[in-house]
């Protein structure tokens, strides 16, 4: 039967594997999100499609979004996160923890938000009389420059989000695994 | 005999000279975990060029990795500061200069996280956000400096040091 001693041998002993998968993961996560940052920014229309179409050809970038929060939560900041080995990596992720919360709450905030204008901005033009009368124009100037703000504002939060998480990253890309 | 005398090369070394070689190595090994640790504050902080008009979220993002070294960096040279004692009686002259380099580095830290925290904590108006994205670029030309001194101290007296990086 394994001493307590050897399990511990072996936990030092698969430190680097662990944190070597866990890297892997982080990373995946993060060219992930770049892809659709980079998607939203060329063409900001395309979140459209992310947020309201339920097929799988549409990638949820709510989930992708939560699946990161998962990972920090479950693996950075779990009791038996690996990084605890790492005494300056772990102290340097427990003080940004805050503030990743706050990126995260921030980017859901936003998602949620627009969801909704979206969806009343879609209902709004389906309902809408064909004929169209004078003054309406203006109205739907206002309409749409509301929707595309709080789109932008959306656009800006997950960039944010994503920013922040990758650049938390970089001293686990950079740091020897020992 | 292993208590009383050794042999290294062709060199007879006393109990108080191995001693004197071990606690070398362990000053050697404690001075490269701390150059390792300032360059890769140094590269951060270079990294970080910053714009007047960066809102305090674009501060909190681009200085991530830059404030994730610092807790580290600090410790580094505190080991720094309880090596300096005890690392060679005859070396005052190279002992003050890196002390100097030591104390000046450890300010401008100081400096650079009061910097910090107003640019990703407080909205100002765009000339006040200027005026502190000047002082952070003054202050982070200054912690260069210093890291560069204390690097160039080090490699000065322990070559080996800097050999392997």
């Amino acid at each position: 039967m394994a001493s307590a001693r050897d399990s511990g041998r072996d936990a030092i002993a698969d430190y680097p594997d662990v944190r070597y998968k866990l890297n892997d993961e982080l990373h995946e996560l993060d060219a992930r999100l770049q892809t659709m940052v980079d998607a939203y920014q060329e063409k900001p229309s395309v979140i459209d499609n992310a947020i309201l179409d339920n097929t799988s050809y549409a990638v949820d970038v709510d989930r992708v979004i939560t699946e990161v929060y998962q990972i920090m939560k479950t693996r950075i900041y779990a009791q038996d996160s690996p990084l605890r080995a790492d005494t300056d990596v772990w102290e340097a992720f427990k003080e940004q923890k805050d503030e990743f919360i706050d990126f995260y709450k921030s980017a859901l905030r936003a998602l949620e938000t627009y969801r909704e204008v979206l969806q009343a901005y879609n209902l709004m033009n389906r309902e809408a009389s064909p004929l169209l009368q004078r003054g309406d124009l203006e109205r739907i100037r206002q309409d749409k420059r509301t929707h595309v703000e709080e789109r932008e504002r959306c656009i800006k939060a997950i960039s944010e989000f994503h920013g922040k998480f990758s650049a938390m990253l970089v001293i686990l890309f950079t740091d020897r695994i020992s | 005999m292993g208590y009383m005398a050794d042999r290294h090369d062709n060199v007879v070394m006393l109990p108080g000279q191995r001693q004197a070689v071990k606690s070398q190595l362990a000053h050697v090994d404690v001075l490269r975990a701390t150059v390792e640790q300032l360059d890769e504050l140094g590269y951060r902080l270079q990294q970080l060029t910053p714009h007047s008009t960066w809102p305090t979220q674009r501060w909190m993002i681009a200085s991530t990795p830059f404030r994730m070294r610092l807790a580290s960096a600090r410790k580094r040279l505190n080991d720094l500061g309880g090596l300096n004692i005890i690392i060679e009686q005859n070396a005052n002259h190279w002992t003050f200069e890196l002390n100097d380099a030591r104390l000046e580095a450890e300010r401008r830290l100081q400096d650079i996280d009061a910097c910090l925290h107003v640019l990703q904590s407080v909205e100002a108006s765009p000339s006040d956000r200027a005026r502190d994205t000047e002082i952070f670029a003054y202050n982070k030309a200054k912690l260069l400096k210093a890291l560069r001194a204390i690097r160039q101290l080090i490699a000065q007296r322990f070559p080996a040091v800097l050999g392997d990086s």
